[in-house]
């Protein structure tokens, strides 16, 4: 084997040690469980997935907040939380020209106390039905 | 194939334990401060009047500056410094005798479920395990202790902890109004922003501008970046320090409560030596798993 190849060898062999240590870590919050930015993904089966952001936020008395922030961001029409199972109802009404179906989201706070959590459940759309998933951002 | 699996069952399941053992990453726990050597483990401080490593008989009175204001810290010349302190709920041990019970704190409902969850777990999740600073009633009850240092020239008071990542914090005293939490430009931070002042013997500080990446209170208190602390520090004699604070946070609670504890005068090194220095204890030292801090 030459110098090069196992210099490659040994680079390929070191990537996932690479990768461990520079993946994003997770800042603290340990406020209101639902506050703070989500991402994840949601779709009708695991072929077709589509990223998603979810931005939360808390004033003392209700849950407000958008989903995908930007040009084609939703802002969330309803947003409760049941702290006896920690499950999350969410609805909202695309804007837009079309005349789109309102979501409806129905997720479950994972791992309350951990600042890895996650939201996972279903959602619906109209007739299209799949499952949600995003983890704790920020 | 199967006997000799089984023959040598016994020795690979305590093999496979110790390998465990070795393995699990050990958080970053505080040695015992004073307050738990002295005590045996914790659970409550001296009450009024008897520091720890003091010399038998009734406390010696408050130490006073030259203006006349209570010094909260040694006297000139002498050293020693605050044992680590108890709770805000409860009446155990060293907690004042008019602290609500946990049951009569007024949650709202997610923080009262989200207390109740981080007690279930063990408190396993807690922020000051992983190193980060505790802000509030918390940077009282680390047991490696603290110091009040009043500069006077500066109109502030400095506190220094021994206990967690060795932080330290600023109580102005100069008038300075404190931030207003609608200020774009104010940056959340563990300590909180402090002012204070003066009133008779009792020093009265409020504190707002928290973030929300800590727990206040030892045992998992929520709190929110809402959160307004009104502290009261008071040295009814030498050995004893008052502390009491009224938590005004309406996005977890739903109105203000107070609580507080008591906190002895320690006269001696960590390990019971006479001497009164706080030693040198860093949280990050005893960290075994830093990949996983913040």
């Amino acid at each position: 084997m030459t110098m090069r190849r196992m210099l490659g060898l040994f680079a390929l062999l070191m990537l996932p040690v690479i990768g461990v240590n520079v993946a994003p870590t997770v800042t603290a919050q340990e406020g209101h469980p639902l506050v703070g930015t989500w991402h994840g993904t949601w779709g009708p089966n695991a072929n077709e997935r589509h990223d998603v952001t979810l931005v939360l936020e808390f004033d003392g008395k209700a849950i407000t907040g958008m989903m995908n922030p930007g040009p084609d961001s939703v802002r969330f029409d309803k947003v409760t939380l049941d702290p006896s199972n920690w499950s999350v109802h969410i609805e909202a009404t695309p804007k837009g020209a079309a005349k789109v179906a309102p979501i409806v989201i129905d997720v479950t706070i994972q791992d309350i106390t951990n600042r890895y959590r996650s939201l996972v459940g279903t959602f619906t759309q109209g007739t299209v039905k799949g499952d949600f998933k995003a983890s704790r951002d920020s | 194939m199967i006997r000799p699996v089984i023959r040598h069952l016994p020795v690979t399941i305590a093999a496979t334990g110790l390998c465990a053992l070795l393995l699990i990453p050990v958080s970053a726990q505080e040695t015992p401060g004073p307050g738990r050597a002295a005590q045996g483990g914790g659970g409550g401080t001296p009450g009024p009047g008897r520091g720890r490593g003091a010399a038998a008989g009734p406390s010696k009175p408050t130490p006073r500056l030259p203006d006349g204001h209570v010094n909260l810290g040694a006297p000139a010349g002498g050293s020693g410094f605050w044992g680590g302190g108890g709770s805000i709920v409860g009446k155990r041990g060293s907690s004042l005798p008019t602290n609500l019970d946990v049951s009569e704190v007024p949650f709202q409902p997610w923080a009262k479920a989200l207390y109740e969850v981080r007690q279930k777990v063990g408190e396993k999740d807690d922020p000051h395990a992983r190193c980060l600073p505790p802000g509030g009633p918390r940077q009282f009850q680390t047991p490696n202790g603290f110091e009040f240092i009043e500069q006077l020239d500066r109109k502030r008071i400095t506190i220094i902890f021994g206990g967690g990542p060795r932080s330290w914090r600023f109580i102005y005293l100069d008038g300075r109004p404190l931030p207003s939490l609608d200020d774009l430009d104010l940056i959340p931070t563990y300590f909180g922003y402090s002012t204070g002042k003066w009133m008779g013997d009792t020093l009265v500080v409020e504190s707002t501008g928290y973030n929300e990446k800590f727990w206040f209170h030892r045992g998992g208190l929520p709190h929110t970046d809402a959160l307004h602390l009104t502290e009261r520090f008071s040295r009814p004699d030498f050995d004893t320090l008052k502390y009491e604070v009224t938590v005004d946070d309406p996005k977890a609670y739903t109105r203000p409560w107070t609580g507080g504890f008591t906190v002895p005068w320690t006269y001696t090194n960590w390990d019971g030596s006479p001497g009164g220095e706080m030693h040198e204890y860093l949280c990050q030292d005893n960290e075994r798993d830093y990949s996983k801090l913040r």
